[in-house]
């Protein structure tokens, strides 16, 4: 699992009499995950992931959780302490794009309805894996699963659209043809702000399905939303980063008090670390993001979506350095 | 009252009788671990004294054993299921103690065999659950990666010339307590022999426990879970929403 040399310097806990003595005050001890960690590891990488996810104006995470787990956190509370991460990285950068109404508050409202009922279906199945012992395999797997997947979709899409631009013509050209299966479904509606009328079933729908990924997985789910948004209801890029965000931080914010509610997993210490680095990094990426070109972006987000799908990837085929673990029965961690 | 019957349940257990009148005098530095937010771990010192043995008395064997407390355990072995490693093989072990450390003086680690020490109850391979585990190859091999495993954190540990001897009948031993320790109450046990056979025992108890700041966090999310995340979501909120407002400005 330490396959980071990163994690391995500074991820666990100092064992040794000698070092305890001479490690500067930076050790915190979380009470929930009942274990003490370095302070600065957390800030830095909740930090890095901020900086990225206020970059793509994605929850951050898919790539926090995996961290987490990868650097000694019992799986059951990554997960768990990922969502009000999200909700703090989210707030920031969602109130940014609401000031410049770039928000469809009207979408966000019909997604955040079926995320709360997803969100709250997911925590029960995440409390039933957990008692079967096959949680750490099955959130690899779907990692890999939907990373993959997502991950090869943006990545092809965002290089024709670069090489369309590359060739003198609009990025994404908008109109009749391209409009889909999901347009002929009924119960629409007007959506003043992404100029759109579409069915609010497919909405729902998504919203949902996100919501139940994003609490069994610990993601807030906006590097599927984003692309989810685009290419099935054809919102148009400018609102989708900011409708994303809307929706992310209503749903993981039920999803946390579901969390805390069922499964006691969240710890709020562990959170508040990874919200101020969270926070701080994720100004600073939004501004970057702001320079970057749409298309670009969809690109370099669709490659960190591939890279941690091919690490998780790994981590199930290569030989654990340890094949046995530890677990308190009907303990929560 | 409850100290005193594990005590002397503990004593029923030796199968020696003590033959002088010596008996044991031991403190620890620390009745009380208090686990704070800066918990890093904790060094507990156990002092102890022989008294009512000869004057020239001499040869004295020490162990020391702190023992935290019990837990069912359930210890997973992953195996190649089509190519990818999934927890496949598990057995449960009932009372597994969370953590085990035993101290030995040098003269007593270096004429007392292993059997010996089974039969004085002593040490890891004595322990119900590895005794019990015995019965089947499976679950021998698996309470021998939770020892492995327990060993690696620093929970189960066994050092032989750990109880120093500041005088014939005065000696002193040092654990350490690792910041992942359970709360709750630590048995620490010392064992008096002359010539490998038992003459006197004592055990005392260290209670470890959450205070302050952590404390109260983890008694509120376990007593008012709902509020506890109401109140996670106001952190979030209230942080991403401060720092909108800090890092716009500048």
């Amino acid at each position: 699992m330490r396959a980071l040399i990163f994690f391995e310097a500074a991820g666990n806990q100092e064992r040794n009499d000698k070092t305890l003595q001479r490690a500067p005050r930076v050790q915190l001890y979380l009470p929930i995950a009942e274990l003490t960690v370095n302070m600065f590891l957390f800030l830095g990488m909740g930090g890095a992931v901020g900086f990225l996810s206020g970059m793509f104006g994605v929850g951050g995470g898919f790539l926090l959780t995996p961290l987490l787990i990868f650097s000694g956190i019992p799986p059951a509370v990554a997960v768990a302490t990922v969502t009000p991460q999200i909700v703090a990285s989210s707030t920031s950068a969602a109130l940014s794009y609401w000031r410049r109404r770039l928000i469809d508050e009207k979408m966000t409202l019909l997604l955040a309805a079926g995320g709360v009922a997803g969100s709250a279906l997911g925590v029960l199945t995440f409390r039933a894996l957990r008692s079967v012992g096959q949680l750490d395999l099955i959130i690899s797997v779907a990692y890999v699963v939907f990373l993959g997947f997502i991950g090869v979709i943006m990545l092809r899409e965002s290089l024709r659209a670069i090489l369309r631009t590359r060739a003198g013509r609009p990025a994404r050209p908008r109109g009749g043809a391209h409009h889909n299966w999901i347009h002929g479904l009924p119960l629409k509606m007007r959506f003043r702000r992404s100029k759109l009328y579409v069915s609010v079933l497919p909405i729902i729908a998504l919203g949902s399905s996100i919501g139940f990924l994003g609490a069994v997985l610990g993601l807030g789910g906006g590097f599927i939303m984003v692309p989810a948004l685009i290419y099935l209801l054809r919102v148009p890029t400018n609102v989708v980063i900011g409708t994303s965000l809307a929706y992310t931080l209503t749903t993981m914010a039920v999803a946390t008090v579901l969390h805390a509610t069922a499964n006691m997993t969240v710890d709020i210490m562990l959170a508040f670390l990874l919200m101020v680095g969270g926070v701080v990094g994720a100004q600073f990426g939004a501004q970057v993001g702001q320079a970057i070109r749409a298309e670009q972006l969809r690109a370099l987000l669709a490659l960190l979506v591939l890279a941690v799908a091919l690490r998780v990837l790994f981590s199930l085929f290569a030989r654990p350095e340890e094949i046995h673990s530890l677990a308190i029965l009907g303990g929560t961690l | 009252m409850r100290r005193w019957l594990l005590a002397l349940a503990l004593l029923a257990a030796m199968p020696t009788v003590p033959a002088n009148g010596e008996s044991l005098v031991s403190t620890l530095s620390d009745e009380e671990v208090s686990i704070t937010s800066s918990f890093t771990g904790e060094r507990i010192v156990v002092f102890g004294a022989v008294r009512g043995g000869p004057e020239d008395a001499d040869g004295y064997e020490v162990a020391v054993v702190v023992q935290g407390p019990e837990q069912d355990m359930i210890v997973r072995r992953k195996e190649r299921v089509l190519g990818v490693w999934a927890n496949r093989t598990s057995r449960a072990f009932a009372s597994v103690p969370s953590y085990y450390v035993m101290h030995l003086s040098e003269n007593f680690s270096a004429s007392v065999t292993p059997e010996q020490l089974l039969d004085y109850r002593l040490g890891v391979p004595s322990l119900s659950f590895v005794q019990e585990s015995r019965a089947e190859a499976t679950s021998q091999q698996l309470a021998e990666a939770l020892i492995d495993l327990k060993t690696e954190r620093g929970l189960y540990v066994e050092r032989e010339k750990e109880v120093i001897f500041l005088a014939p009948d005065v000696f002193r031993t040092t654990f350490f307590l690792p910041s992942e320790i359970p709360t709750g109450d630590y048995r620490v046990s010392v064992y008096l022999f002359r010539d490998e056979a038992f003459l006197a025992g004592e055990t005392q108890i260290l209670s470890i426990a959450k205070v302050g700041f952590s404390e109260r966090i983890a008694r509120a999310a376990i007593d008012f879970p709902f509020y506890y995340g109401l109140a996670c979501v106001a952190l979030a909120l209230f942080t991403g929403w401060l720092a909108g407002i800090i890092l716009r400005r500048s």
